[in-house]
């Protein structure tokens, strides 16, 4: 059981957007798409959640098509993060949270209350519970919908996929490796998660896949320590790259010269 | 809690506008006058209060919660399908859409005698086709990624009630007299024409809306995320548009029909109910419907005081109160009203 991509083709505009991506998220694995601005990486993430539908290439959940499943069965077992969200209403963080849970099959009310301050919790927004969500800043909003996310496939445990966009754009350092900690916890209670990427050391510390993608092609795919090697990162983004080892060599950091 | 305000409101409402217009009538003859048709015993009322509160008050008021609750809910329901909480179907041009083609159906029937159904049915017909044809046109005009931008929104509202409004007065010119009740009628609604046999014609409309409308209020919460996010917590998110775009022009259309058109009921009433209580629709929907039946009907009854005996068209009051309204919550959403 996976969520697959075969040959997916994207065309818009007279553009292709993406050409011949091939992809598989494996539940309990973290997976990092990285590439640079207009490479597709939020296309091919839109095709798989199942947003926009490819020209060419099929994207199959469970071996079925992505097309073929009801949407409330999707639901249940898949959430996506978007890049960015805006919101006009004047809900609180813990009523947005709430939204995350309307496909699922609602447990008792007690049940649903903590599912959602856990969520708030795994993202560190437990302390906005009560906030206005108009009221909070960038970073807030992004965990807030993080947690939203969360809560739509917190249970039950296993197969479940989630998709995230960018999740830690507009976090703080602290919480761009919180976020992707609390990826790691999915992945090992057997989520498979699907997250984009722009900085390279985020992937290193935490996906077992990464696919590099330049100008809607997929340039390596693979083990994160292969596919983001020197040669690659310094064709796909122009820049002189260095990778440096810690002083206790445990941890590779992957650094760029000016 | 809010109920048992929005319940109190309700009652006021009621008695108010059972007792109160053109002469007084003491509660004790009201009650009188109920008990009567329904076989109660009480002590027989006097036949002109009978009257009036039996035959010409009790419509009206019957009529005025309907219209005020359906135009609430309505109102309420249009910002969450929009995601926007300033689309208002009177601002933004369906109740002057559905005004127009309710005029034209009037004035056609007239000249070209054909009619195949009742006026009385005709005419609600006509109001919803010409309220649907207004909303396919603003959703056209005013949605960009799924989000309806309020400057256009409000912009195709202006230019949609410019054209309804000036078809209208052609209109009016061109008909007979008798046909027409009035320019007035139809560009202020006014709840002056309420009998039983209108309110017979135009219930089941308004109760199928305001009953359909809150079964969606979930899904209606999840749609402020945004499109893709519904899409993505299992909505189908253009099948609910459509549904309840469609059960909003249901209850615009029929009001239209049978009032005229009535401003910012929808608008006013559901911010009212969003600041006691918050957004979440589960809420929102029954409240506005209370709300806004209490809130026509009085504002009908003070329409009848202020000038008696003659009266003043109630959506005269509601524009009179909405668009100073309007222009506060316009200052409130500049962060929205800026994103043009």
């Amino acid at each position: 059981m996976s969520l697959a991509a075969e040959s997916l083709r994207y065309y818009a505009g007279g553009l292709t957007l993406l050409d011949d991506v091939g992809l598989t998220l494996e539940p309990g694995q973290v997976h990092a798409v990285l590439g640079p601005n207009g490479a597709g990486k939020s296309t091919l993430l839109k095709l798989l959640a199942g947003d926009l539908r490819s020209d060419q290439g099929v994207v199959r959940l469970a071996q079925r098509p992505l097309q073929a499943w009801p949407r409330l069965e999707l639901a249940r077992q898949r959430a996506v993060l978007p890049q960015a969200s805006d919101l006009a209403f004047d809900f609180t963080a813990c009523q947005v949270v709430a939204l995350g849970r309307t496909p699922c099959i609602r447990q008792t009310p007690a049940r649903e209350a903590q599912i959602i301050d856990d969520a708030l919790a795994a993202t560190d927004a437990a302390h906005l519970r009560d906030r206005s969500y108009l009221t909070l800043s960038g970073g807030e909003r992004a965990r807030v919908q993080l947690a939203r996310v969360l809560a739509q496939v917190w249970e039950p445990a296993g197969e479940r996929y989630l998709l995230l966009d960018e999740p830690t754009a507009s976090l703080d350092l602290a919480h761009q490796h919180a976020c992707l900690q609390v990826a790691r916890r999915f992945a090992a209670g057997g989520a498979g998660v699907l997250v984009v990427l722009h900085d390279p050391n985020l992937a290193l510390a935490y996906a077992d896949q990464v696919s590099l993608l330049c100008c809607g092609q997929l340039l390596a795919q693979g083990a994160p320590s292969e596919t983001l090697n020197r040669a690659n990162l310094e064709r796909v983004y122009g820049v002189r790259i260095e990778i440096l080892q810690t002083a206790d060599a445990s941890q590779t950091l992957i650094a760029v010269r000016p | 809690m809010v109920y048992a305000g929005l319940s109190v409101a309700l009652a006021l409402a009621c008695v108010l506008a059972l007792c109160l217009g053109s002469y007084a009538i003491p509660v004790k003859a009201v009650l009188a006058s109920l008990a009567q048709p329904l076989g109660w015993p009480a002590a027989p009322p006097e036949r002109m209060q009978a009257i009036a509160v039996v035959d010409l008050r009790l419509p009206r008021l019957l009529l005025g919660l309907l219209v005020g609750a359906a135009l609430a809910e309505a109102g309420a329901a249009m910002q969450a399908v929009f995601r926007n909480p300033l689309a208002d179907p009177g601002l933004v041009g369906v109740s002057s859409g559905a005004a127009l083609a309710a005029v034209a159906v009037i004035v056609l029937g007239e000249t070209a005698h054909w009619s195949l159904l009742p006026m009385r049915w005709t005419l609600p017909l006509a109001s919803f086709a010409g309220g649907a044809l207004t909303t396919l046109l603003v959703l056209r005009l005013a949605s960009l990624d799924g989000v309806a931008r309020t400057g256009t929104l409000l912009l195709a509202g202006l230019a949609i009630n410019a054209v309804a409004g000036a078809g209208i007065g052609f209109l009016t010119q061109i008909a007979d007299a008798g046909a027409l009740r009035s320019l007035s009628f139809w560009m202020f609604g006014s709840l002056g024409k309420a009998g039983w046999s209108e309110l017979l014609a135009g219930a089941p409309f308004l109760l199928l809306a305001l009953l359909a409308l809150p079964r969606e209020a979930g899904a209606l919460n999840a749609l402020l995320l945004g499109e893709a996010e519904a899409g993505h917590l299992g909505i189908d998110v253009e099948r609910l548009k459509l549904r309840v775009l469609l059960l909003v022009v249901l209850a615009v259309g029929t009001s239209v029909a049978l009032a005229g058109v009535i401003g910012f009921i929808g608008l006013i009433v559901p911010h009212l109910v969003r600041m006691a209580c918050g957004p979440d629709h589960r809420l929102i929907l029954p409240a506005s419907a209370l709300l806004g039946g209490a809130l026509l009907s009085l504002a009908d009854t003070a329409a009848r005081l202020v000038l008696a005996p003659a009266e003043l068209p109630v959506g005269v009051l509601t524009a009179l109160i909405g668009g100073p309204f309007f222009l506060a919550l316009l200052l409130r959403y500049r962060h929205l009203s800026e994103a043009l």
